[in-house]
């Protein structure tokens, strides 16, 4: 059913576009002035896009601390990007992926609602007043110039500044279309009135906003042909609170590829909009004379319909607000009861997924958080292989003493451990890799995502090697055999010693930790591997150690140097900085291969 | 671990520079690597205090040692650059 509608949708839009020309050629111009308004919204969000990594992001990230600074982003946010829906499935894509809690979520959504009422006051108070193409044209102009610029953020003014002239130019075209449109054909004929016209008109604008996927250009449809004269104010005023509830469509197809979370967020955007919606319908009369007292005691003119069709999508939207705010706990808790939280799947992804995929700084950080994930999963099952308890070791304050003491056999299987927790987790993070890759991301987040791959397969080969030395030094660790025993622990003390490092920088201060702390550990491993080596000899020399269980020691010891090996790159990778000037500090002072050699061996 | 791989990391870090493709180092950058590594330093010495193992206290010191080099080799880069 739902691929038949999908299938037939575009063939009839494109037919009544067709449609549309055929009978008038000023409605052509009407809907190339809608299509250059959402081309200008591509233009915003793609000159917004380069900033990525910054700006957006890092503010969205930090408007978190209470509910009035999540609103106030919200606010800010849309009315400088002109887009609620893009905002929403922004804050869709962040909550998804963790770097948000779901009350502020909630709170840049009842944000938005407020911002994307600006959108209304820009056409009919600025976009009809003035000759807006003056101003779009000039912009257009200037803007080209700075897209061509090597710099990525004067490229994104560029685009910034381009987007707003298409807007500009869309408005200008719309308003053209409906002047001349109504000396063709008088819209006012379809105007209806009472509880119907409320209705019909309602469910006119909830579907324009689906088609056109933005309440703002259904806004600024309304406010032109309401200028115009084409459309009755009553008709618009219903329209108008169709388009709130129409714009909820945006952050519902987002959601369906987010996480619980982002699901939940879409269906706090719907309940906050359909009752916001629903509370204008049933006091339109009141807040038509709200309207008028506002617009009389600000100096708006009774007969200036658009302005005060401005003045009416703010007060109905700031009413939502103000009714929905001192519920917000209990609208949460009810989120939370209605998409409840799956039982977190270790094997399966946490954080990346399309959801997450639009916007580079979310792409890294959400991809970080998975490698991070994955880490534990891998860790998990290298402590398991190596009959250690993750608490208990995480815990002891002689490492040593609590390896030896570790005696008992773990029933764990090795193979299904690896194929259920990292191998299919793995899987995921090498797909998002290259899908985000083949992406329009900036060199650094390509080298981000690089070293993040690194991590991933490093740990991943940390796993496999550990699953070689299992049985030896499972068997030989079981009660003391004399010296094999104690070499076999040795290896896994100091591979648990690499986990306990590695867990210090996970718990880390983000802001003080340096993949540089983890020097010493990288010539360690190397000075492990050769003492064990020395120490072999040696007790084959004196006959302690015979030839066969010495060749297939040493071959241990040879799995579990390069498992420690991978740990540690693995977690530096992680965890170093990754750009800017910090990461070069790092690779300048942290030592290369040869370094660590020459240092691992000389000790 | 010397200072020579050290300058043939700074050249290369120089030249990238140079070509645009790396972003500057300036000074308090450097500082705040050194402010870092400081962090460590702190740890492990409060480590070093409470650890009574003879082998636990040769490689916490070795560890030092480590990162007092590092902090040696950040000063030197905060002059070079």
């Amino acid at each position: 059913m739902q691929s038949i509608f999908k299938r037939t949708l575009l063939p009839i839009i494109l037919g009544l576009l067709v449609f549309g020309f055929w009978i008038s050629p000023d409605f052509q111009e009407i809907a190339a002035g809608v299509a250059i308004f959402l081309f200008g919204m591509l233009m915003l969000e793609d000159g917004f896009n380069q900033f990525s990594g910054g700006f957006l992001e890092k503010l969205l990230e930090r408007a978190t601390g209470s509910t009035f600074k999540s609103l106030s982003f919200g606010v800010l946010s849309t009315t400088i990007m002109q887009s609620s829906s893009l905002v929403s499935v922004i804050a869709i894509s962040f909550l998804s992926a963790g770097l948000i809690s779901l009350t502020a979520g909630v709170g840049i959504i009842f944000g938005a609602n407020i911002g994307t009422t600006t959108g209304a006051w820009l056409v009919a108070g600025f976009g009809l007043k003035v000759k807006i193409s003056a101003y779009a044209m000039p912009m257009l102009a200037i803007s080209i110039i700075l897209v061509f610029q090597k710099s990525k953020y004067l490229k994104g003014i560029g685009y910034v500044l381009a987007g707003l002239g298409f807007l500009f130019l869309g408005i200008h075209h719309m308003k053209e279309g409906f002047e001349a449109f109504k000396d063709q054909f008088d819209l006012t004929r379809f105007a209806m009135t009472g509880f119907l016209g409320l209705m019909v008109y309602t469910l006119v604008g909830a579907a324009a906003t689906v088609v056109m996927q933005s309440s703002h250009a259904t806004m600024v449809l309304i406010i032109t042909a309401l200028a115009a004269g084409q459309i009755s104010y009553e008709n618009a005023l219903a329209l108008a609170i169709g388009a709130n509830i129409g714009t909820t469509i945006t952050a519902i197809i987002g959601a369906m590829t987010a996480n619980f979370q982002g699901k939940r967020l879409a269906l706090a955007h719907l309940i906050f909009n359909v009752t916001t919606a629903g509370v204008a319908l049933i006091l339109i009369s009141p807040l038509r004379d709200a309207v008028d007292l506002i617009s009389d005691a600000v100096g708006i003119r009774p007969d200036d319909y658009a302005l005060k069709l401005a003045v009416f999508h703010t007060i109905f939207n700031f009413l939502g607000v103000v009714l929905m705010l001192p519920m917000m706990q209990k609208l949460i808790a009810f989120l939370i009861r209605t998409i409840p939280e799956i039982t977190p799947d270790v094997s399966k992804p946490r954080y990346i997924g399309e959801a997450v995929a639009g916007f580079p700084a979310t792409i890294e950080l959400a991809l970080r958080k998975e490698v991070a994930h994955l880490h534990e999963n891998a860790i998990d099952l290298i402590l398991q292989a190596l009959n250690l308890r993750r608490d208990a070791l995480y815990q002891a304050r002689d490492i040593e003493a609590y390896v030896a003491a570790s005696r008992t056999n773990f029933d764990v299987d090795l193979e299904a451990g690896y194929e259920q927790r990292i191998k299919s987790l793995y899987s995921a993070i090498l797909e998002f890799i290259t899908t985000s890759l083949a992406g329009d991301l900036t060199e650094s987040s390509v080298q981000t995502l690089h070293q993040l791959r690194r991590s991933a397969e490093e740990m991943v080969r940390a796993v496999k090697e550990v699953k070689h030395l299992r049985d030896n030094a499972a068997r030989f660790t079981r009660k003391d055999y004399g010296e094999i025993t104690r070499l076999y622990n040795r290896i896994r003390t100091e591979l648990a010693r690499m986990i306990v490092e590695a867990k210090k920088m996970a718990d880390a201060d983000p802001e003080m930790r340096s993949s540089l702390w983890l020097e010493e550990e990288r010539v360690r491993a190397k000075k492990v591997k050769a003492e064990l080596g020395d120490y072999v000899e040696g007790l084959m020399i004196r006959g302690a150690l015979k030839g066969p269980q010495a060749t297939s020691f040493l071959n241990d010891a040879a799995y579990g140097y390069r498992a420690m090996k991978d740990i540690i790159d693995a977690t530096r990778f992680l965890y170093s900085e990754q750009q800017g000037a910090m990461a070069e500090i790092e690779q300048i002072l942290a030592a290369d291969e040869d370094d660590v050699e020459t240092a691992g061996a000389s000790s | 671990m010397g200072l020579r791989n050290i300058v043939k990391r700074l050249d290369k870090y120089q030249q990238r520079l140079d070509e645009g493709k790396a972003e500057k180092i300036k000074a308090h950058h450097v500082e705040k690597a050194i402010e870092k590594l400081a962090a460590k330093e702190v740890e492990l010495t409060e480590e070093l205090g409470s650890a009574e193992k003879p082998e636990k206290r040769a490689r916490l010191e070795e560890k030092l040692s480590t990162i007092r080099a590092q902090i040696e080799k950040a000063r030197w880069l905060s002059q070079e650059i």
